[in-house]
């Protein structure tokens, strides 16, 4: 594979952790751009970032070497305040403050986030995923987000596409809708949630996902 | 975050509710809010038949809970909406919900802000996770657009913008409950709001119709009055549970 001036070599992870095996091709930091996925739109290239995350722990080839984004896993600011409690959960299964959540964590919780807006249930574990860590600054520039002040630009978070059904919420009196794919931007050191795109096809991969 | 007394407001929400009562019947009824194929349930103000720029409202952090879980994920909000009109796109909203989000692995009581445009996904920007307290007030602010439509909104005094929207004013403003768990519960949410006119003043909404949707959730499960133009006051008709 030959790497335009400017990219870096990062490495290749994968993780088998509870079944989920998280595979990463080569990172780039000076890779152009994605536009913002479109609602329905399907696979494309896979981008030199991304992770495959499949239920069967395929990718066996890229094994036991950790992706190296460009980005601050404690850069200063804040996510999105966090006062809150945990609830309904026992403490086993909440990601205590400050501390990272794993990439299968990650998934899982990719996954149950097809149901948030009720009618939907969580995305099953074939569904294909797709995860990429990155500073929040690229994720705005992927995703066509605005700035915001309270999160800083370098800080890591996690961007995850999930091809799955997800109901989303609409205007009083309209009729439901459901979209096809979804992607959730999660802040890499605390776990805590930045934000939800129904219908985003933010991180691709090239199809069909081996199950 | 401001915290205001609310002993006038209660008082004649007493002498109303003595007057009119809280139709009486179980949340737990069916069917249920939650049901796939069918649109969440409301209980929501509407002012309709003039152009705002925006739109301003304040509410306690009252409790609310539903059977959110990791395996059945479930909601229900307490917000407000602005558009162009009335069930149409886009849209820009902002409020509070419970229900299966921040932190990983975990149900949260948190604000938000979301936006939708024509052809494009609907994204949520989550700002902060709470822990309920009825004595609580919050400020919520969705106003000043920019020329292609980007909108400033305002948590607590916190600026926070979204994208361009392709709008900049609307006639179709509401709040109250969005819901879709078939088993939630809410105390009162008191919701004190006014629009931004053409000259950037706060001023009552003016026309404004209660609308439940569908319309059987009205005293079945979800309560809803308005004392005061642009107020509105909903709770769950079981609120014995949170």
């Amino acid at each position: 594979m030959s790497v335009p001036a400017g990219l870096r070599y990062g490495v290749l992870a994968a993780i088998a952790a509870g079944g989920i095996l998280i595979a990463a091709t080569p990172w780039t930091v000076a890779a152009p751009p994605l536009s913002k996925g479109t609602p329905e739109a399907a696979g494309g290239a896979v981008s030199p970032q991304t992770l495959l995350i499949d239920s069967e722990g395929l990718n066996p080839q890229a094994l036991a070497q950790s992706p190296v984004p460009n980005c601050q896993v404690n850069a200063p600011a804040t996510p999105p305040d966090d006062h809150g409690k945990p609830a309904d959960f026992g403490p086993s299964q909440a990601v205590p403050a400050g501390q990272p959540p794993t990439a299968s964590q990650v998934s899982d919780y990719a996954r149950r986030m097809a149901g948030m807006f009720g009618g939907t249930k969580p995305a099953p574990a074939s569904a294909p995923v797709f995860a990429r860590e990155m500073s929040f600054a690229d994720f705005r520039t992927l995703a066509e987000w605005p700035d915001n002040p309270t999160i800083n630009p370098q800080r890591c978070v996690w961007v995850i596409t999930v091809h799955a059904q997800m109901a989303i919420k609409v205007p009083p009196g309209q009729s439901p809708q459901r979209v096809n794919v979804y992607s959730i931007v999660v802040d890499a050191a605390s776990g805590t949630t930045i934000g939800v795109l129904a219908g985003a096809n933010l991180i691709h991969g090239r199809g069909p996902v081996a199950q | 975050m401001i915290r205001r007394g609310t002993h006038l407001l209660v008082t004649s929400t007493a002498i109303l509710v003595l007057v009119f009562g809280w139709p009486a019947a179980a949340f737990a009824s069916t069917p249920s809010c939650d049901l796939p194929e069918t649109s969440h349930c409301y209980s929501i103000l509407r002012g309709t038949g003039t152009t705002f720029y925006g739109m301003y409202s304040a509410w306690n952090r009252a409790n609310m809970t539903a059977p959110s879980s990791q395996a059945n994920p479930e909601f229900m909000d307490s917000e407000m909406w602005f558009s162009p009109a009335c069930s149409s796109y886009p849209w820009v909203e902002m409020g509070l919900a419970y229900g299966y989000e921040g932190k990983i692995g975990t149900v949260a009581y948190y604000a938000f802000y979301a936006w939708k445009t024509v052809g494009a996904s609907y994204d949520l920007a989550f700002i902060a996770s709470l822990v309920p307290n009825g004595a609580v007030t919050d400020e919520y602010q969705m106003s000043s657009p920019t020329p292609d439509g980007a909108w400033n909104v305002y948590w607590d005094g916190n600026h926070y913008m979204t994208p361009p929207l392709g709008f900049t004013s609307g006639a179709c403003v509401q709040q109250g409950a969005e819901v879709a768990t078939s088993n939630g519960c809410a105390k009162t949410f008191d919701m004190y709001a006014q629009a931004y006119n053409s000259a950037g003043q706060r001023v009552n909404w003016g026309a404004q119709a209660s609308v439940f949707i569908p319309t059987w959730v009205a005293g079945t499960e979800l309560n809803g009055l308005s004392y005061q133009n642009s107020e509105w006051s909903w709770n769950t008709v079981d609120s014995s549970g949170c």
